[in-house]
């Protein structure tokens, strides 16, 4: 099992390259113009000058190079020395001659002209002939002189040393001066210019408390559904959660979410239509507020889950029930209620739970449509926004994040597979 | 067992009438924007797009804004420099703005020239990508004279000067925050980006990109006791039709922007009594382009290609036929039906700000098929073969018409189709997606530069409240081709040198009668030479809450251009 575990999860890493390169290829195919949206008033040539900048007009292979660094290596990077606070970042050194000291007077009156992004091999700085390592606090740049007093240099965002210097209003700043590195660039989106990975992360909270939520309760009702649609097959009750279950499977999200605000926002004014993002729970009232501005896309995205899943699990109870091994049981005088729910049950399910497992990669992507009714603007309205902008390097992201989800997850699903039925082993 | 049933029921009922409580009343001092395209980022350089700049502008503010009469009033300015009042030079190229005293930005530091002077570096750089770069054409420099003075020299005698600074396309940023965010810089500085220090009465609470930003009241704000609303939240995302349901018919927000409502479903949400919907027209006019080079697939690389007078096109350069395709389309029904406040008929091309509207073309205005159908008949543009369709030459009147995805548009198209079917005109429809269409990828045939096909269809307009520049579009130099790339203003690739004349003429006219009349002129050139079929003059159109005052609709800059002076009617 170990064994199969970690060969599958090699296979994985080339079949994600892959991916990535054929996303990649479609969407560098696409016509779509991240400059299109813009008013026309812009003229064409302003255009030009901002897909340039962009990096839009780079050539493909460039492309899928900074993004291939960018994301696969840098924000990785950026995420572990976040969380562990180790930095693996060479240390920033600027050659000696990148720096001009205009100041006579020692370090009181330094003065740093501009410098270009260098990548010398000097770790310290040569001012007035002493060397100096560089130090970082926040977004500065410091030079300690003799008495660890700070000199400072404002720190431009790619690495750069910036040019300012005036000594009379540096600030020693607080905490701990940290050894300077060069920062690494980060992939960024074409429409909002920052980085994709701190978009995601914003919007995966609305995401995946909404779709999570009408998940799990799509779970805990649609299961109990289709048992006792299995149990008594044919009966009104069965009939009745047929039809419903059609319902809510053919009934596209779009017309019941617009249905749902029509009823419970326009006529009778109980849920908001609108979805605060920016709402935090700290307490009941927020709380129920939270409950209450849910209700409506939760209810709408669980319909159609519960559809899915409960025919499932009817199905796949009604097989079990046949089988032989549930007539032994009752024939052995175990109670009704054991043999359902223990016996035929347990079986039945795991087909109901490798569909769930694979599901929940969807989880994550979102629901487009909804989130688009209810402004709940989570990952599935962060992606059609960029495909509608034309912002590929969001696209791209997205996609590839999606990917990794679908891969990983179908591989717990095969696990799952293995532990709940016996009699697959895996070598 | 009981027992906890009852505890259960209990607390579900309690979270029922929890939950079900009626949406609170809006709070007083908090107002709700709603936007149904959400802003992507704070910095009005970097992005361009309508619904940044807007949300921008109550944050950074130029020196001078236009009210919703389209006149210049001061913000960060003292005053607007004329000729008159001596603030701008005799011979038109300098023009000299004095701040305002005491303006300080939202840190409390003061508001100075070298913040102005740092504004025009930033976007003149040439590796920034700078969306607003066009407002700053022909400046030489900008000079500081003092704190407060500063200087705009321009290389040509400019009539209308005030390109650079005014409106929400060119406010002034500060330069302590962007010090290090030049050039190829800018894109990276996000924090910059998406909080940016401004002097207008709000300032940044929160943003998240594409979904909402909160303001929260300048404390600093230079007019005291402004603004009411102590807190704003501008919600993004959904669509038109819902943000106008939630400003009209449940109240949740104080406004909406950017409404194509049907005309029906109008009247139907503004009788629930919440708030109604207000419009102002701006200089945008949807009109069809008239394709006056050969788009035919078989030429190849000379496809839709100006080559000097050849390779015209086989029918839509001969007067009775574009005559006739204007006089098929009946103009008041599409204004009437799809556009509803949103817009009137027209026959220019250059419709506002009015009084730069030529009446000389009104009789565009009513269809009158059978005249059209006269004028080919006497052209001796028949149809020879029995078909249906006329034919010029031998060739058929056959046209492709292309345009953005848009419901409105298509059923345009739709109306449009069937007029022409009745003169004896074939049409195609296309529509194409419109990030692709209003795109500039040279690779692909689909976007409205390129123009492969015989007519499209789109709004086009200015900023501002002064056309030479929209109107300098139509010259020679700026005709698309594949020399640059298909990136002209000369979309109909048209040609004239008397056209030219009077464009050069308008760069040196400052008297405003004088340049009205030129205007005027000239917009009856491009509509009487068969280029433009003008439809119908476009207004913005956004609703807002009846409680809301206060409020005066903009055409001519940003719709939040007074939300300082907003007010909640108690």
């Amino acid at each position: 099992m170990g064994q199969y575990l970690i060969r599958r999860l090699l296979v994985s890493i080339p079949t994600l390259l892959v991916i990535s390169l054929v996303v990649f290829t479609i969407l560098e195919l696409s016509p779509a113009d991240p400059v299109g949206n813009l008013p026309l008033t812009i003229p064409p040539a302003v255009r030009e000058q901002i897909r340039d900048a962009m990096g839009v007009n780079d050539p493909f292979l460039v492309k899928f190079a900074k993004w291939l660094r960018q994301f696969m290596i840098n924000e990785p990077l950026n995420i572990i020395e976040e969380t562990t606070g180790l930095n693996f970042a060479p240390r920033l050194s600027l050659a000696p001659d990148d720096l001009i000291a205009r100041g006579e007077e020692g370090f009181d009156s330094l003065a740093f002209e501009l410098v270009e992004e260098v990548e010398s091999a000097a770790h310290s700085v040569l001012v007035d002939g002493q060397a100096r390592e560089l130090f970082r606090s926040e977004r500065q740049f410091f030079l300690l002189d003799d008495n660890s007093a700070p000199l400072f240099l404002n720190e431009t965002a790619n690495g750069t040393v910036g040019r300012e210097l005036s000594n009379d209003n540096v600030d020693v700043p607080e905490g701990e001066l940290l050894p300077l590195h060069e920062s690494r660039l980060r992939y960024l989106s074409w429409q909002t210019r920052s980085p994709i990975i701190d978009l995601v992360i914003e919007r995966t909270p609305q995401t995946l408390w909404v779709v999570g939520l009408s998940y799990l309760a799509a779970i805990f009702v649609a299961v109990p559904i289709g048992v006792i649609q299995a149990y008594r097959q044919y009966s009104n009750f069965d009939r009745f959660s047929t039809v419903f279950a059609t319902i809510g499977f053919s009934v596209p999200t779009f017309f019941i979410g617009l249905l749902f605000i029509y009823i419970f926002s326009v006529q009778l004014g109980w849920f908001p239509s609108i979805y605060d993002t920016t709402h935090v729970v700290t307490d009941l009232d927020s709380f129920l507020f939270q409950l209450r501005q849910s209700i409506m896309p939760v209810t709408v995205l669980a319909l159609f889950y519960m559809a899915l899943l409960s025919r499932h699990t009817r199905s796949s109870m009604l097989e079990n029930l046949k089988l032989d091994y549930v007539r032994t049981a009752r024939s052995k005088g175990i109670a009704e209620r054991r043999v359902v729910g223990h016996h035929a049950l347990r079986n039945s399910l795991i087909p109901v739970v490798t569909l769930i497992a694979l599901g929940i990669p969807g989880v994550f992507q979102g629901a487009i449509i909804t989130e688009q009714i209810f402004r709940v603007n989570g990952l599935g309205q962060l992606l059609i926004i960029a495909i509608q902008g034309g912002d590929l390097p969001t696209v791209q992201t997205l996609t590839f994040i999606f990917a990794v989800l679908n891969v990983f997850f179908n591989i717990v699903a095969d696990v799952l597979y293995a532990v709940l039925d016996p009699r697959i082993r895996y070598t | 067992m009981l027992k906890s049933r009852i505890g259960v029921a209990a607390l579900l009922f309690l979270l029922l009438t929890g939950v079900l409580a009626p949406v609170s009343a809006q709070m007083d001092d908090e107002l709700t924007l709603l936007y149904w395209q959400s802003a992507s980022i704070l910095n009005p350089y970097l992005s361009g797009g309508t619904k940044d700049l807007h949300a921008a502008s109550v944050i950074l503010e130029p020196l001078a804004r236009y009210n919703e009469n389209g006149a210049l009033v001061p913000y960060l300015a003292e005053g607007i420099p004329t000729v008159a009042n001596g603030g701008i030079s005799e011979d038109l190229t300098s023009i000299t703005w004095t701040l305002g005293e005491g303006i300080v930005w939202s840190d409390g530091s003061p508001l100075t020239s070298a913040d102005v002077v740092f504004t025009w570096e930033y976007c003149t750089h040439p590796e920034m990508g700078c969306s607003g770069l066009s407002h700053f054409a022909d400046v030489e420099s900008v000079e500081a004279l003092d704190e407060r003075t500063v200087t705009v020299h321009f290389s040509v005698a400019k009539p209308f000067p005030y390109g650079p600074f005014v409106a929400q396309v060119s406010p002034i940023i500060q330069a302590a925050q962007f010090a290090d965010c030049l050039g190829a810089n800018a894109p990276i500085c996000t924090e910059q980006n998406f909080g940016p220090i401004g002097t207008g009465p709000y300032v940044v609470e929160e943003f998240r990109a594409n979904d909402v930003v909160v303001y929260s009241a300048n404390p600093n704000y230079r007019e005291a006791g402004k603004p009411y609303f102590q807190r704003v939240v501008l919600k993004g995302g959904g669509d038109a039709e819902s943000a106008a349901r939630a400003v009209l018919e449940t109240g949740e927000a104080d406004y909406a922007w950017n409404l194509q409502i049907e005309p029906a479903v109008q009247g139907n949400m503004e009788a629930a009594g919440f708030g109604k919907v207000v419009s102002a027209f701006d200089p945008g006019v949807e009109r069809l382009i008239l394709n006056q080079t050969n788009p035919d697939p078989d030429l190849g690389e000379n496809r839709s290609v100006y080559m000097g007078g050849d390779n015209a096109h086989p029918f839509l350069t001969h007067d009775a036929v574009w005559m006739a395709l204007s006089k098929a389309i009946d103009r008041q029904l599409i204004a009437l039906v799809l556009y509803g406040s949103g817009g009137v008929p027209t026959c220019n091309i250059l419709a506002r700000p009015i009084i730069y509207a030529s009446t000389a073309n009104d009789a565009c205005l009513p269809q009158d098929i059978p005249g059209a159908n006269a004028l080919l008949d006497e052209a001796g543009i028949v149809d020879s073969d029995g078909d249906g369709v006329r034919e010029l030459d031998g060739v058929p009147l056959r046209i492709l018409y292309q345009t953005s995805t848009n419901a409105v548009r298509q059923s345009t198209q739709a109306l449009i189709k069937h007029w022409w079917s009745r003169i004896g005109v074939e049409t195609e429809l296309r529509n194409i997606s419109a990030g692709v269409f209003f795109g500039g990828d040279p690779a692909s045939p689909d976007t409205y530069g390129k123009f492969y096909a015989d007519i499209e269809m789109y709004t086009n307009g200015f900023s501002g409240t002064d056309p030479e520049s929209y109107l300098g579009s139509w010259v020679c130099s700026e005709i698309n081709g594949p020399d640059n790339n298909w990136l002209g203003n000369n979309v109909p690739r048209w040609c004239n040198a008397d056209y030219e004349a009077l464009v050069e003429q308008m760069a040196q006219t400052s008297d405003t009668e004088e340049r009205i009349d030129l205007a005027m002129h000239m917009n009856d050139m491009l509509v009487n030479s068969g280029i433009f079929i003008p439809l119908v003059d476009r207004a913005k159109v956004s609703a807002h809450a009846n409680s809301l005052e206060g409020f005066l609709i903009n055409a001519w800059d940003t719709e939040l251009w007074n939300i300082a002076d907003w007010t909640r009617a108690s």
